[in-house]
């Protein structure tokens, strides 16, 4: 048991970036039932002879929420929020990780909590992000309107 | 057991982004195999596709997240 509560204590925060992961791919099922649905019910129309509306065949190319209307996506407005809610790149995620690598150097350069060398990988793994997400934030184009 | 983990720890990381990538990889084939569906099932009734619709099937596979 004491083992258990160590390693716990120890490795408490693991739970945060791994609830992360786990909200990420629960995140991409949601996307994917939901376009899944969209095509159930284009099937039901064509089935019972009627006319699709364009809305709906606009629904099937990109995962945009139930409450975001068709002419909101559209505009700088709607491709700067697909951007940040879609996209690898967006600024917040730029400096969010930018913020979050900062952070975990200085945790590691002064050794906070006496773990300095798991606070190094950290700040490892978030400078990658904060980069990756630059770039993707400075060259990804969002579909065309 | 206890030192494995605690020397191997930061593995989950790699190892949770594998996973999740292939999970999403798997999610984007199913993605496009359901459209391939919706398109046969338009075929098999002998109805018109609808104008726009291979286009908007072919547009963003990914999952988003």
């Amino acid at each position: 048991m004491n083992t258990f509560e160590d390693l716990f204590r120890s490795y408490w925060w693991l739970l945060f970036p791994l609830s992360w992961f786990i909200a990420g791919a629960w995140h991409s099922w949601l996307n994917y039932s939901k376009h899944r649905d969209n095509l159930d019910i284009i099937k039901k129309f064509a089935d019972s002879g009627r006319e699709i509306p364009p809305g709906l065949l606009d629904k099937l190319s990109s995962p945009v929420p139930d409450d975001w209307d068709d002419e909101g996506y559209r505009g700088r407005r709607g491709r700067r929020y697909y951007r940040f809610r879609y996209g690898y790149g967006g600024w917040y995620r730029v400096v969010l990780f930018g913020s979050l690598a900062a952070g975990f150097a200085y945790a590691a350069y002064i050794d906070i909590y006496g773990a300095g060398e798991a606070f190094t990988i950290v700040a490892f793994v978030m400078a990658a992000m904060f980069l990756a997400t630059l770039v993707a934030t400075l060259t990804t184009r969002p579909p065309k309107d | 057991m206890e030192d494995l983990f605690r020397s191997y720890w930061w593995l989950m990381f790699p190892l949770a982004w594998m996973v999740i990538g292939g999970f999403r990889g798997w999610l984007d084939y199913q993605r496009r195999r359901d459209n391939l569906d919706l398109i046969k099932h338009f075929a098999d009734s002998g109805k018109d596709i609808p104008a726009g619709l291979i286009e908007k099937l072919g547009g963003r596979a990914r999952t988003g997240g």
